[in-house]
């Protein structure tokens, strides 16, 4: 009696002769029910599922019907963490930290794959699974889940909820010793059985890791040293004349490639030199800096191993090339291999600041040294991680990827069990909010972009401060990655002089999720579903981008009502990733409203791709040669029908935003960028045209027939927030355009959306389904898709500015690389250089105007 | 003895209906925010969703409370009471109606009726202040410690023109007593607002700055700051900062009836019965405590510097220009 006593206390508790028990059964039942009524969350904002989350909160499924919609964003104040999204290694210390922060009793909801498994991301970056370091209450599928299934985890997570006896509990609490469930006992938490399960058989266990044999035998390279083409394909590209001349006599080596852009070999020592000729000779802004590994597992090595690649853009016409070739008159890119265990190459990030950090990206996953670099750490992984991830000597699972969180985990439950925080705190030395990390490596200096300037954070506060007697004490704030303005996952570790910002560092790669390196594993066409989670909050303009770059590789094109199809997604897709970045400036300067009239816009925007893709967002719906399916006339009038309202909402923005004395007051003048600063930053796309540029790759190199289309390139004057605001305003007016366009084309531009074309295309699904050939074909595609050996770069224009796709195949089935130049990294970037000697206050509206994703930056 | 009943009653009532207040303004915010935002709100605790504060209320008492490592305890734990009570306390001097007659007792609707009102409204707002401060330094938290000194210097600029507002109406009532001030506006066209509009202006906007509410909510200030100086705070004590938020938002907003609308004065009913007066008092008051959310959900936030320009350049010398009018015209029209 005694056990069965212990484990069904109902029958004692609900005893109604006993009235004690009927006493502490109401109080439990009111307990119950305020906390179930009263879930404020935490809203763990980490990549796609984000934005679905925002859409949670927005008018369309309201949470706040369930008096859950207080979010706040410190973790004293919360009662569910809800953790949306991919969760890396390096984001785990901080949201273990948020989780330890939170005041009992807390639950926690897993949204997503991501966060439920890992996902799709079976890589070295990302836990699989978040119940390895947190206790999850309820997981929710999905990818990412809809707001209803998330609607209905509260609910179960209300009804158990309701289940608990805290009445009980509390009277346990104060007989026995203290459990302290909220700080950190792994081994109190109810998943801890399933982790320590885990523990032995995880992916990531190192002696899980079995090299994996090569399917398809690799050509080698022979002993030219460089990467050749298939010159049936791409053959060398014609120079521009300045581009020779700027090159002649340093032994550079025309090299083939795919895509028109003159590519040239250049020794290790004569670099340096070719950078300052390009340099002089108009070059003005670094596309992409990035390395592909020659090595073959399985094979001898091969040295030089690494091929370091720049692309450099001139914004400065060069009057010999104004016919239809002018493009390719823009670009030139460069090329150097340097052997492994001499794996270094000049720094050119003096002559274009842009190229900073790109340069630590490639330190960051080759271990290429770039010397001079005045600041070479490591980007996206954290700075002990240990490895260099893109080698291809390194697995895809990593090798223990949870060592640096485990180590840290140890340390810091030894730290709590002998009462050092508690001393350390006494002694004034507490640890800072949301601060896992906080110690910066000694001797960063500060990354000017005037030559010359102070690059000391003490003089560069002295410089800023004036006769002000007070200036000089400088202080350390640490942004993020937790925090309510950084959209998403961004770190920033500011020097504040009271309230100025003297510096700002940011730290990326809380959400790097291995993607370049899963493309090697993966395969060219498996590839798509993951460039929809580059920049999801337009994922079918990064299909589009992706699938040019393979299309330029095979040297394929799209049949014309298939290039219409992207041309109207990708302007749906610019007007829905605009929209999120009026919602997210708007309700960083406080302007909440216009947040929620964004996403019931929204919403609409969902219902069209819902509707055509089956999907709200991460739809994948481009395909190598096509789109998937053609567009019914039901998307086409419900296109019609949003194009035609939605200018209405833009001009309610206007009057709420746009001349808003409030809104231009905090906007104007803030974060000045001149064109010449803005092109050398690598800054693209809105960001760039606020400043003044006229440059969009939809004018600049039209692809998918946008030549055709009648628009206008919006460009500011002054280049601050306020002018970023504006052109993103009106590109959407612009957009509105495109699409109507697109719609009319779609009208009589009948035929295919898939190309014909059975080496590199998928065949329609619905033949498919009949025919035994058509199936073999579809099965050869998926698992084996092959591109012609050479190397190609595309980039399209992504809302967030240039998006590009540098493929390198070497014939075979799996890729070699694909790197993806993300804007938003660029944008990033530039937020020290803005930010400088300007309001903590301005740094909200900083982010803000950048406008990046995190999903894109960190890749 | 009856005097001690009425006093006690009355104490209860208007404390009771502070209380209230407060707790329908945290659901007001919710509800009318959602209106405003094509939502619900929250509708699923009792109809339309009244019970959420009792949920909310109960919840947050439930919760664990932390202190954080290194945070001064004692400070730390009084904070929030210092910041609750002096709103609480202010209620106390303000007139919600005339004089009333129940079963021939003679009641003055006010709990305590100082001839020095206005004083004790201004004493104890500035010591609201130090609840914001001293939780914010006591935190030991960066994000805190920048909140309560944002919250200290936003106090100090704008409890002057604050204050010069209030000296306008002085000038014209001639005394500092509250009930003075509303017996000399009993007649719908002696309210101030007719004569000293800019007052009224200057009075809102301090009003809001002194109750941190958005546009000025420098001290919170999500985006920025997390939660300024309640950012380490947890459970019921963090509620007690936003109880004494709502209830100071609710004593500036029947403080705003009284001093240029005449309070329970209804217009052209001279003669209305007390319960109209209250009435009509609630209802004034109402339309400010609307007005608190209706800003708050519409405006960006200012920037810090722009606020205190805003105060020190531009709200003070019109307070003083309007006082030194005002000073001059009554001395005028005296002779």
């Amino acid at each position: 009696m005694g056990s069965l006593k212990e484990v069904a206390p109902v029958t004692s508790g609900s005893d109604p002769s006993s009235k004690s028990g009927f006493l502490a059964t109401s109080a439990d039942w009111l307990i119950n029910w305020s906390r179930k009524n009263s879930l404020w969350p935490m809203p763990l904002g980490l990549s796609c599922c984000g934005i679905e989350l925002m859409a949670l909160l927005g008018p369309k499924f309201d949470l706040a019907r369930f008096g859950a919609e207080a979010a706040r964003f410190t973790p004293r104040q919360c009662d569910l963490m809800l953790v949306a999204g991919t969760l890396t290694w390096k984001m785990a210390q901080a949201a273990r930290t948020i989780y330890d922060q939170m005041p009992d009793p807390k639950w926690v909801i897993a949204m997503g794959v991501c966060s439920s498994t890992g996902g799709m991301y079976d890589s070295y970056a990302v836990v699989q699974g978040v119940d390895s370091i947190l206790p999850v209450d309820v997981y929710v599928p999905g990818c990412p889940p809809r707001p209803d299934a998330v609607i209905d985890a509260i609910i179960k997570l209300q009804k158990k909820i309701a289940r608990d006896k805290p009445v009980r509990r509390l009277l346990a609490k104060s007989a026995g010793p203290e459990i302290d469930e909220g700080t950190g006992r792994l081994d109190h938490q109810p998943n801890a059985a399933v982790l320590h399960a885990l523990a032995d058989r995880h992916p990531h266990d190192p002696r899980a890791q079995q090299p994996i044999a090569d399917r398809v035998p690799r050509p080698t390279p022979g002993d030219a040293a460089w990467f050749v083409g298939n010159p049936a394909v791409g053959g060398i590209a014609e120079a521009p004349a300045r581009v020779t001349e700027a090159l002649a006599g340093l032994d550079a080596r025309p090299l083939p490639s795919n895509d028109g852009t003159p590519l040239f070999g250049v020794a290790r020592e004569r670099l340096r030199e070719a950078f300052e000729r390009l340099r002089r000779a108009g070059f003005d802004q670094s596309t992409f800096v990035t390395a592909v590994d020659h090595l073959h597992v399985g094979l001898p090595p091969v040295e030089p191993r690494f091929e370091v690649l720049w692309q450099f853009r001139s914004y400065h016409r060069d009057p010999g090339h104004r016919d239809a070739s002018q493009a390719r008159g823009d670009s030139v890119r460069l090329a150097c291999r340097v052997r492994s265990d001499d794996a270094w190459v000049p720094t050119c990030c003096d002559l274009w600041p842009g190229a900073n950090f790109s340069e630590r990206e490639v330190f960051d996953m080759f271990g290429v040294r770039f010397d001079g670099h005045p600041d070479l750490r490591r980007l996206l992984m954290p700075d002990d991680y240990g490895h260099h991830p893109l080698r291809k000597d390194f697995p895809q699972q990593g090798i223990e990827p949870d060592r640096l969180y485990r180590q840290w985990d140890r340390e810091r439950r030894a730290r709590w069990l002998s009462g050092e925080a508690e001393r350390l705190a006494a002694a004034g030395d507490g640890a800072d909010q949301q601060q896992p990390d906080a110690q910066q490596p000694a001797g960063r200096r500060v990354f000017e972009y005037a030559p010359g300037a102070a690059t000391d954070p003490r003089e560069v506060a002295a410089s800023l401060g004036g006769d002000d007697p007070l200036h000089g004490e400088l202080m350390k704030l640490n942004m993020g990655p937790q925090h309510p303005a950084t959209h998403g996952v961004l770190r920033l570790v500011m020097t504040l002089d009271g309230e100025t910002m003297v510096d700002a560092d940011p730290v990326v790669g809380y959400l790097h999720r291995g993607k370049e390196k899963t493309c090697e594993t993966l395969g060219w066409h498996k590839f798509f579903p993951h460039t929809d989670r580059l920049d999801y909050v337009q994922s079918l303009g990064n299909n589009v981008g992706y699938a040019l770059a393979l299309e330029k590789l095979a040297g394929i094109e799209a049949p014309p009502r298939a290039q219409v199809i992207r041309v109207l997604i990708c302007e749906l897709s610019r007007i829905m990733a605009h929209l999120i970045y009026i919602s997210a400036a708007s309700i960083d300067l406080g302007a909440v409203t216009v947040f929620f009239l964004m996403f019931k816009e929204r919403e609409r925007l969902y219902d069209i791709m819902d509707a055509y893709t089956g999907h709200r967002m991460n739809n994948t719906y481009v395909r190598i040669g096509g789109v998937y399916a053609d567009i019914d006339d039901r998307v086409t009038a419900a296109a019609h029908e949003f194009l035609d309202t939605f200018p209405a909402l833009l001009a309610e923005v206007d009057k709420l935003l746009t001349r808003n004395r409030i809104w231009v007051d905090r906007n104007r003048d803030v974060g000045v960028l001149t064109a010449e600063q803005a092109i050398a930053l690598s800054l693209t796309g809105p960001s760039l045209r606020g400043s003044g540029v006229e440059h969009d790759l939809r004018r600049a190199q039209p692809y998918s027939g946008y030549e055709q289309y009648d628009f206008d390139v919006p460009v500011g004057s002054v280049g601050d927030a306020y002018d970023r605001y504006l052109v993103r305003m009106e590109e959407m007016r612009q957009s509105v355009r495109i699409c109507k366009q697109a719609l009319d084309k779609l009208e009589h531009v009948k035929g295919d959306v898939l190309l014909e074309d059975h080496r590199f295309v998928l065949p329609p699904k619905g033949r498919v389904h009949e025919s035994m050939e058509e199936l073999i074909y579809q099965f050869k595609i998926v698992t084996d898709l092959r591109l012609p050996r050479g190397q190609a770069y595309h980039a399209v224009e992504a809302a967030k500015g240039e998006l590009g796709f540098y493929v390198v195949s070497d014939g075979s089935s799996r890729p070699v690389r694909c790197h993806i130049r993300a804007p938003g990294l660029m944008n990033v970037q530039a937020l020290p250089h803005i930010s400088r000697g300007r309001l903590l206050s301005d740094m909200v509206a900083l982010i803000g105007s950048m406008d990046f994703v995190m999903g894109e930056v960190d890749r | 003895m009856t005097e001690i009943v009425i006093w006690v009653v009355k104490v209860v009532v208007v404390w009771g209906a502070l209380l209230t207040t407060a707790a329908i303004m945290s659901l007001a915010e919710r509800k009318v925010s959602a209106w405003m935002q094509y939502r619900y709100g929250p509708n699923r605790v009792g109809p339309f969703g009244v019970l959420q504060p009792v949920a909310d209320g109960i919840k947050f008492i439930m919760k664990e409370e932390l202190v954080p490592a290194g945070a001064n305890r004692l400070l730390f734990r009084i904070a929030p009471a210092l910041s609750a009570a002096p709103a609480m306390l202010a209620v106390a001097v303000i007139p919600f109606g005339y004089t009333a007659v129940i079963a021939g007792h003679e009641i003055t609707l006010s709990v305590a009726d100082l001839d020095i009102g206005i004083l004790y409204i201004l004493a104890l707002g500035g010591l609201g202040v130090y609840g914001v401060i001293l939780g914010g330094w006591a935190s030991n938290s960066k994000y805190s410690l920048l909140g309560g000194l944002r919250a200290s210097a936003q106090m100090i600029s704008y409890e002057l023109t604050l204050m010069l507002s209030i000296m306008a109406v002085v000038l014209m009532a001639g005394s500092l007593d509250l009930r003075q001030i509303i017996e000399g506006q009993r007649a719908f066209l002696d309210w101030n607002i007719f004569y000293q509009p800019l007052a009224f202006v200057l009075f809102t906007i301090a009003m809001f700055a002194e109750t941190n509410r958005h546009p000025f909510d420098f001290a919170e200030c999500e985006p920025e700051l997390v939660g300024g100086f309640h950012t380490e705070y947890s459970s019921m004590r963090f509620a007690l900062f936003f109880l004494g938020e709502y209830c100071a938002m609710t004593v500036m907003a029947a403080l705003n009836t009284t001093l240029f609308w005449g309070g329970p004065s209804v217009p052209f009913w001279p003669d209305a019965p007390w319960y109209v007066g209250v009435v009509a008092f609630i209802v004034k008051t109402s339309f400010f405590l609307f007005l608190f959310i209706w800003v708050r959900w519409t405006l960006p936030r200012l920037r810090f510097d722009q606020l205190m320009r805003l105060g020190w350049q531009a709200l003070l010398p019109l307070a003083l220009a309007n006082v030194m009018v005002t000073g001059a015209v009554i001395a005028l029209t005296a002779n």
